[in-house]
């Protein structure tokens, strides 16, 4: 125990002792920092700044630790941000009452170097002086670099089908395909009500295909469906408008959450209100013998936002 | 200790007149040039917080059903990376600390760009002989812009979906190029092939933080190298 | 005592007085409704309900579903026939609306008042529910936004048996759902749903209203840019000369 104690204090004192030495070689040289007198207050603030970033990084490790805290990512995020903001107020008051702050000037580097400039160019001049025919070699080797690069790049036109921009109309509707809802169930055509909206898809379809969604109601003058992505940036139309009164109310309308497009079910699509920049491409239905609606053909107009050619391309599956 | 520190440098790699330039590096003394430096601290945080995410997100779109501690989202259908994203933010101690502050972090960054920008332009710092720092820094600000919609992107929720559906309606809508942009970018229509989503990943983790690293250091190297301009008495113009 | 006896004769007697859950002491009175709806509906919807053209639709089949929905929430009366309907302070007493929704509902055959039967119903159906069916106007937490020709309202106010209601008669431009559309084991899930969204589980701390990206980005730019440049500004102050 003792022994033990004699280790203890002897290197406490050997570890305390140090500050107060100053290795004598050094004291030869002028002084590089200004000096300056040392600020007990700031050092005691620093050192219990420090003392306080301990604790709140302890406090982040226990935190962590612990099962059923409330509003635990709070409490981290407090003992964490804690920590750091108080490293910073240290590292603050360091450099603001501890470090001596020195006002220096120095003058800018060169703006250039204009003898290396020239004998780079002279290195350049003479490493070439055995080519008899620059400029020839000069397009020859533009001419080789630029093609090589082209076919450095060539690959990346792998990455997507670029020229096949056709892909761009398809939908995978076609004459015969039954509609149906999110859960696969055919949607009939007395359960479609007026003054609601369905949405549907085509069966055994990939329903993330952009051509896939439709959205169906039923107005007046019968049962229309039209795609849900709206022409204009590609956004799903969620929003249906009906009026309950319409002496004071607007017509019924589909319209885009994104930039409000406003599309009317009774005008084939046409652009009420909003950005978009072409009608909405209306799925023409047909009901079979069970009752259930099916597609009778593919969108009148390719779906999806527009694209230069859009009007001119059909939609296809 | 520092004796044997800097001796251990300098006697490998020849640092020390660089060390010694460094440590008396003259900084300009108004506080408006340290904004760049909240941007550089912000992109820090992202790469350290990015890389503890990486570590939790897997960037998959194949469709699984959730069962996870969650109640209102159980018995939904969504991708794995959604899944994983959830199961990171609400299962996994701290898992919501480290994507809070990667989200904000990213926010920040931007405005912070954006901040030091503006300082930069108005005080005339961007002329020459620097104005090729001020465009690398300027790439710099688009290319973070094109990662932080990467990085909302990848976690695929309702407003990943309607951004990338975006996102894909302005690159086909670009006049003459647009379509072929666009099927080149997703592979196809929107929502694009299955490679689509795995490149997003690979851009957003490596390849467009290597270019932002890769433009950062050519940039503070040369902010050191043509050293910061510097108000005169009266804070109005800059000096060269 | 001999009023009461009077009242009660008179209840009996009014064979289409449907009041919803007669609380203790409070009873509908058809008679006082129907002199209620002169003085405050009779101008827009006509003296019999039938309706005025380009002021108010007929109420005939609007039932005590509807009036219930209306009246409670305050959206009727109405001043300008031409502005949407906003949930505004009810001035009628209980009494007073439950006379009221007895004479409109004897008016024609439209629907009684639901009583959704929410609770121990699935929040997670109702979350998909309400993202298929309702997120599109009224936001994925039920924060409201518009739609074009109307505002769309936050739920935060809405009870149960509103938001049961609305689903069923779609109010103003909303649409309208019926038992065939949305059945009435779905409707508890909606309704249960709606009601978790009162109380969010926000495990990341304040909301921001959960709106997303814009009140991010004000809380970036306002509070930690100016904080972060505020920082610079006492950290980087210029030396005095």
């Amino acid at each position: 125990m003792s022994r033990f104690k004699d280790a203890l204090i002897s290197g406490i004192v050997l570890l305390l002792g140090r500050s107060g030495r100053r290795p004598v070689a050094r004291r030869e040289r002028p002084r590089i920092v200004t000096a300056g007198a040392p600020e007990r207050a700031a050092e005691n603030a620093v050192l219990v700044l420090l003392a306080l970033v301990a604790v709140c990084a302890a406090a982040f490790v226990v935190f962590y630790a612990l099962d059923r805290l409330g509003h635990q990512t709070q409490w981290l995020g407090l003992a964490l941000g804690l920590a750091f903001a108080l490293l910073a107020l240290a590292c603050v008051a360091i450099a603001k009452r501890l470090v001596v702050t020195e006002e220096l000037s120095e003058p800018y580097p060169q703006l250039q170097h204009l003898e290396d400039q020239a004998e780079i160019e002279q290195i350049v001049e003479e490493s070439g002086s055995r080519f008899t025919r620059r400029g020839l070699v000069k397009l020859v080797g533009a001419g080789a670099l630029g093609t090589l690069g082209v076919a450095a790049l060539t690959p990346a036109v792998s990455l997507g089908p670029v020229f096949d921009t056709s892909q761009l109309a398809r939908s995978p509707w076609r004459r015969g395909l039954r509609l149906v809802d999110e859960a696969g169930k055919p949607l009939a055509a007395k359960d479609v009500e007026k003054e609601s909206f369905y949405t549907a898809y085509p069966e055994h379809a990939d329903r993330e295909l952009m051509g896939s969604p439709v959205v169906v109601v039923r107005i007046d003058e019968g049962i229309v469906a039209y795609s849900k992505i709206c022409t204009h940036a590609g956004c799903a139309i969620a929003l249906y408008r009906k009026p309950t009164f319409a002496d004071t109310e607007p017509r019924p309308a589909l319209v885009c959450p994104c930039h409000y497009s406003t599309f009317d079910p009774a005008q084939d699509g046409k652009v009420l209100f909003g950005p978009a920049g072409r009608p909405l491409p209306q799925l023409p239905l047909l009901v079979d013998g069970d009752g259930n609606l099916r597609a009778a053909g593919n969108f009148n107009r390719a779906p999806g936002p527009s694209w230069g050619g859009v009007r001119q391309t059909e939609a296809h599956t | 200790m520092i004796r044997g520190l800097v001796r251990f440098v300098d006697q490998r790699s020849g640092a020390a007149p660089f060390v010694k330039k460094a440590l008396r590096y003259v900084f300009p003394d108004h506080w408006s040039f340290l904004l760049g430096e909240v941007a550089l601290y912000c992109f820090i945080l992202l790469v350290a917080t990015g890389v503890y995410l990486t570590l939790f997100f897997d960037d998959s779109r194949s469709q699984v059903v959730y069962q996870g501690s969650y109640a209102p989202l159980r018995g939904d259908s969504m991708s794995r990376a959604y899944e994983s994203v959830v199961h990171l933010s609400l299962d996994v101690k701290a898992g919501l600390l480290m994507r809070q502050t990667h989200h904000w972090a990213a926010n920040v960054f931007i405005a912070a760009i954006v901040l030091h920008v503006l300082r930069v332009f108005f005080t005339g710092a961007f002329r020459k002989p620097r104005d090729l720092t001020y465009l690398i820094g300027l790439s710099m600000l688009f290319i973070a812009l094109l990662e932080g919609y990467l990085g909302y992107s990848l976690a695929d929720d309702l407003l990943s979906g309607m951004g990338l559906a975006i996102g894909n309606s302005v690159a086909i809508s670009l006049p003459v190029i647009g379509q072929y942009v666009g099927a080149l970018i997703w592979g196809g229509q929107f929502p694009g092939s299955a490679a689509f989503w795995p490149r997003m990943y690979i851009a957003h983790v490596l390849i467009i933080p290597l270019a932002i690293v890769a433009l950062l250091t050519v940039h503070l190297v040369l902010v050191a190298a043509r050293h910061h301009t510097q108000f005169r008495e009266s804070p109005k113009t800059t000096e060269r | 005592m001999k009023r009461l006896a009077l009242l009660v004769l008179l209840l009996a007697a009014a064979p289409t007085a449907r009041a919803a859950t007669p609380g203790p002491g409070v009873v509908a009175n058809v008679a006082q409704g129907k002199s209620l709806y002169a003085a405050n509906c009779a101008r827009c919807h006509g003296p019999r309900g039938e309706g005025i053209h380009d002021r108010g639709p007929s109420l005939r089949d609007a039932g005590a579903l509807e009036a219930d929905f209306y009246l409670r929430t305050g959206y009727m009366p109405l001043d300008d026939p031409h502005s949407q309907p906003w949930r505004t302070r009810v001035l009628f007493g209980e009494q007073e609306l439950r006379s009221l929704i007895a004479y409109v509902a004897s008016l024609g055959h439209g629907a009684p008042i639901p009583t959704p039967q929410w609770r121990g119903a699935s929040v997670a159906s109702g979350l998909k529910l309400f993202r298929d069916h309702c997120a599109g106007c009224h936001q994925i937490v039920a924060q409201g936004g518009i739609v074009i020709g109307a505002r769309v309202p936050p739920l935060n106010k809405s009870t149960p048996r509103q938001v049961a209601e609305a689903v069923r008669s779609g109010p103003y431009l909303m649409p309208r759902f019926s038992t065939k559309a949305i059945t009435p084991t779905q409707l508890n899930d909606i309704v249960a749903y709606v009601q978790s969204t009162k109380h969010p589980d926000d495990r990341g701390g304040w909301g921001l209203g959960h709106l997303g990206p814009w009140p991010e980005g004000m809380v970036t730019w306002l509070l930690a840019a100016s904080i972060l440049v505020a920082t610079c500004a006492v950290i980087g102050r210029r030396l005095k000369a």
